[in-house]
């Protein structure tokens, strides 16, 4: 898959936050017509759950009870279930089912259970549409396969994170202010969103006139910072010396050395730092 | 036939037959009249559109100006014989001056022999025109044929005045299916190949931009889509399709340039029972909803009469447990025969990929030596973070080398294919690899120049934790990475070897930029901070450079009208056309300037006599 599928994600996440947004401003007015979407959503919910008990009960024995086949076939996969809309297809297969591939006619399925059937298949590929990210709310059990004691140990000796951080400092509670999932991320390299600057540059002059102050901008060209009283200041990088200070070096030089383990070790640790 | 394609896709058609949306009814695309999902070879629509009327004046116009053509091509000898079309046997010979294929030419090398803006004059490069199209980032390469320029964006084709950056005409089909980008087009005569969003392609008149025809290349409703430029070769139009969020198998296939009627199809997983088959799990659908998808523009050796191209990741795509084996043909550059689609050869650089790195990325064809030996080659800098060089004839395996940092692989197997370490794989607790997914390169061009013998390609160092999230049995990817960290490097590499020979860092972020080299001893490229750059190709020196305020998402090209040589470069949304000052264009020698004179001289070289026929046409 291409690289801007990150891209459409977020705008898709740009898309569905605004959605939600809107969502619940209606929700907040007290008109009667605002409180469809919630309705709606409760009774998807309902239809779903009765689809699924509906499918294990009368499909789930050929096509498996989450849908992904057996006997029969995956039908997440299935091109018909992909051209369905709300059972317009697959009620028709149901009742009269596919005798010339061994499935059984049901005939006696109303309408209102091929209309469940059809939420639960539905709401099953989008879940495989959706498998391509990993939820927020990504369970901590699956992530704490690590000794703390291990990852405690590395922290204060081959780590080297002593010299930048503490338990009882900037650690303090740490894993209550992050998902596990973010929590893991961020101890690996906590650079990656975008939150100020964290590069000190050192801007020197021929004259020997020093600059120091948060890195703005730095490429081939241009270096960008902003001095003691807050301004703004750029200088051609071919004449000027330039430093640049950057703390998360430490993190990029640990991520070529980590070892698997010492990774969940290490997570293990600071996701007991409460 | 044309209003039943106008009934099942919800359009109307004005005269020009141009598409306009209406209240779609995208639910009843592809379906026939009983509901069902037809077979995709049965389920082709196919529209034929009726030409304009063209006033008499302007066809009276337009045949004077044809006899001006047809005389002045004479004299130039070219093989563009009728009038501003594109005879496919002109693609059998290297390109010099136009720009007739997504990569310039059949090798995918993306150097132009051009030299007019070269190492002694570029600091005089100035802009020319610039073309916003105000709709959508630009990661399409032009095509440039007969003064014109096409190229596109999702949904979108416009044909640009190469001269003056004017538009002839702009052709819009609002489609559903994924958007994600648009490589290009295919040309054939006077007929451009636009593949769409719906996985259909579109056959234009590169007159006007009117419709001739639209089929289906696959159902948009399993998940496939088409990002890619179809790649003309002799009467085939060749082409791909994508999509890899749903388990579909992936194809190549050839299209007729006249009708679209299928001329074959190439699976990238084999059938059942043939060869390759056995690198899947026997008695289970994994093979036939394996994905590989085809989502580059590939290469073709005319000599050979083998195209080459890359294929795509397996499916489901971070979790491997439901399909142990090579999964072939999948993450592999293939040989097929143009005309048959009978596979040849083939080298596999991920077998049993699991980290959504796919083997689409350029494979390069050139002749050089190796070992001391004139040898047939093919390159490819593979998102895996490993060069491969192969025999093109055959497929032997050359060299393998990694040619960024990589942390997945312990070695490389005899048959030079990287050896994967079992805990880089996804797992439910995440696991720390290098590179990330999206790649240590990506689709951005990479380029082979012929002067330095280097391979040159925009490469990332890009961490990622991988994620297997799939329980029971996976459907779709099963799980996925969150990137840590990414700084970008353009890197010049000995082809003999795989060895980096100059580095020029890029800035932090993972660059998608693609690279041009040209005779001028010039290579193109952009940097991650918005600037620009043309360095030289034997140091990596930056020449010169530009902030634009934003970032070049495509690859450039170039092309020579007139007399003056233009390099294009779409940054964001609006393509730039730089060339030298009128004045310094009409001045310049036209082979290339003496290395040795480059950094000693900015002078312009010495005024040379041209021909009577460029004169002419100025």
């Amino acid at each position: 898959m291409l690289t801007h599928v990150r891209e459409c994600s977020r705008r898709l996440g740009k898309v569905s936050a605004f959605l939600l947004t809107l969502i619940l401003l209606s929700l907040c007015n007290s008109s009667a017509r605002s409180q469809a979407p919630a309705q709606d959503a409760a009774a998807q919910n309902a239809a779903l759950e009765r689809g699924r008990k509906q499918f294990e009960q009368s499909c789930g024995f050929c096509h498996g009870p989450d849908a992904t086949g057996g006997r029969g076939p995956d039908l997440i996969r299935s091109p018909l279930v992909a051209h369905d809309v709300k059972g317009d297809l697959i009620g028709d297969i149901i009742r009269r089912g596919r005798p010339d591939k061994g499935m059984p006619p049901l005939p006696a399925m109303t309408d209102e259970q091929v209309t469940d059937i059809a939420w639960f298949l539905h709401a099953r590929a989008a879940e495989a549409l959706e498998s391509s990210s990993v939820p927020k709310s990504y369970p901590v059990e699956k992530l704490l396969t690590g000794n703390p004691e291990a990852g405690k140990t590395y922290f204060y000796a081959m780590g080297g994170c002593k010299d930048c951080h503490s338990p009882t400092g900037d650690l303090a509670g740490i894993s209550a202010k992050y998902s596990p999932i973010e929590l893991e991320a961020r101890m690996l390299y906590p650079g990656h969103r975008k939150e100020g600057p964290h590069t000190t540059a050192v801007v020197t002059l021929p004259s020997g006139e020093q600059f120091k102050g948060p890195l703005v901008h730095a490429d081939d060209f241009v270096v960008g910072l902003r001095n003691a009283s807050g301004w703004y200041r750029s200088f051609p990088r071919d004449r000027v010396k330039v430093e640049l200070q950057d703390p998360l070096a430490a993190h990029r030089e640990l991520l070529d050395k980590l070892t698997q383990a010492e990774v969940h070790d290490l997570f293990a640790y600071l996701q007991s730092l409460k | 036939m044309l209003s039943h394609f106008s009934r099942i896709t919800g359009r109307s058609r004005d005269c020009c037959g141009r598409f306009e949306s209406s209240a779609g009814q995208p639910g009843l695309i592809a379906q026939s009249n009983d509901g069902r999902r037809l077979s995709s070879r049965a389920n082709r629509r196919i529209c034929f559109s009726h030409r304009c009327n063209l006033r008499p004046s302007f066809v009276a116009l337009r045949t004077r100006f044809t006899v001006l053509l047809l005389l002045l091509a004479l004299r130039l000898l070219t093989p563009f014989a009728a009038a501003q079309g594109l005879d496919p046997a002109a693609l059998l010979k290297p390109a010099t001056d136009t720009w007739p294929t997504y990569n310039g030419d059949y090798s995918g090398r993306r150097f132009s022999t051009l030299d007019q803006i070269n190492s002694t004059n570029i600091a005089s490069l100035t802009l020319a025109w610039a073309f916003p199209v105000h709709i959508a980032p630009i990661k399409s390469t032009p095509l440039e044929v007969g003064g014109i320029l096409y190229f596109t964006t999702p949904d979108n084709v416009w044909a640009v005045d190469a001269r003056f950056g004017r538009q002839i005409w702009h052709y819009n089909r609002p489609s559903e299916g994924d958007h994600i980008g648009h490589r290009g087009l295919g040309m054939y005569k006077n007929w451009l190949y636009f593949t769409t969003p719906d996985a259909h392609m579109v056959s234009l008149d590169a007159q006007d931009g009117t419709v001739r025809w639209i089929v289906e290349l696959a159902d948009p409703k399993l998940g496939y889509f088409a990002t890619m430029a179809p790649l003309v070769v002799r009467d085939h139009v060749i082409v791909g399709v994508s999509g890899d969020v749903t388990d579909v198998r992936g194809f190549l296939e050839s299209l007729d340039p006249e009708t679209g009627a299928i001329q074959w199809r190439w699976y990238t997983e084999p059938d059942p029972g043939q060869p390759g088959s056995e690198t899947w799990p026997k008695d289970s659908d994994a093979i036939l909803h394996g994905g590989g998808m085809t989502w580059m523009t590939g290469t073709y050796d005319p000599e050979l009469n083998l195209l080459y191209w890359g294929t795509g990741n397996p499916n489901p795509v971070l979790a491997g447990e439901g399909r142990p084996g090579d999964n072939l043909y999948t993450c592999s550059i293939v040989a097929l025969n143009p005309d048959t689609g009978k596979l040849v050869w083939f080298f596999q650089p991920s077998p049993h990929d699991v980290h959504d790195w796919d083997a689409v990325e350029t494979p390069v064809l050139f002749d050089a030596n190796f070992n001391g030996k004139p040898r047939k080659l093919l390159a490819q800098a593979s998102r895996n973070s490993f060069f491969f060089v192969l025999d093109r004839t055959n497929g032997q395996h050359l060299v393998t080398a990694p040619f960024i940092d990589q942390t997945w692989a312990s070695g490389v197997d005899p048959r030079g294919r990287p050896i994967p370490k079992p805990d880089a794989a996804p797992s439910p607790d995440g696991a720390l690899v290098e590179p990330s997914s999206d790649g240590g390169t990506n689709w951005m061009a990479p380029s082979f120049d012929p002067q330095t013998g280097l391979f040159y390609v925009n490469a990332r160092r890009i961490f990622s934790i991988f994620y297997l999230t799939a329980t029971g049995k996976a459907e779709g990817w099963g799980g996925r990475d969150r990137n840590l960290w990414a700084n970008s490097t353009l890197r010049a590499l000995d082809y003999r070897t795989g060895k980096v020979v100059w580095n020029h860092e890029l800035g932090d972020g993972g660059t998608i930029a693609g690279i041009l080299t040209t005779a001028g001893h010039l290579l193109f490229t952009a940097d991650n901070s918005g600037n620009l750059l043309a360095v030289d190709p034997a140091t990596g020196k930056t020449l010169w450079h530009l902030n634009m305020g934003g970032h070049l998402v495509a690859s450039p090209m170039t092309y020579r009208i007139d007399g003056r040589q233009y390099l294009i470069i779409p940054v964001q949304d609006i393509l730039y056309a730089f060339a030298l000052p009128e004045h310094l264009a009409a001045g310049t020698q036209t082979h290339v300037p003496k290395r040795l004179f480059r950094r000693s001289s900015t002078s312009v070289p010495a005024l040379a006599p041209r021909s009577k026929v460029e004169a002419a046409l100025r």
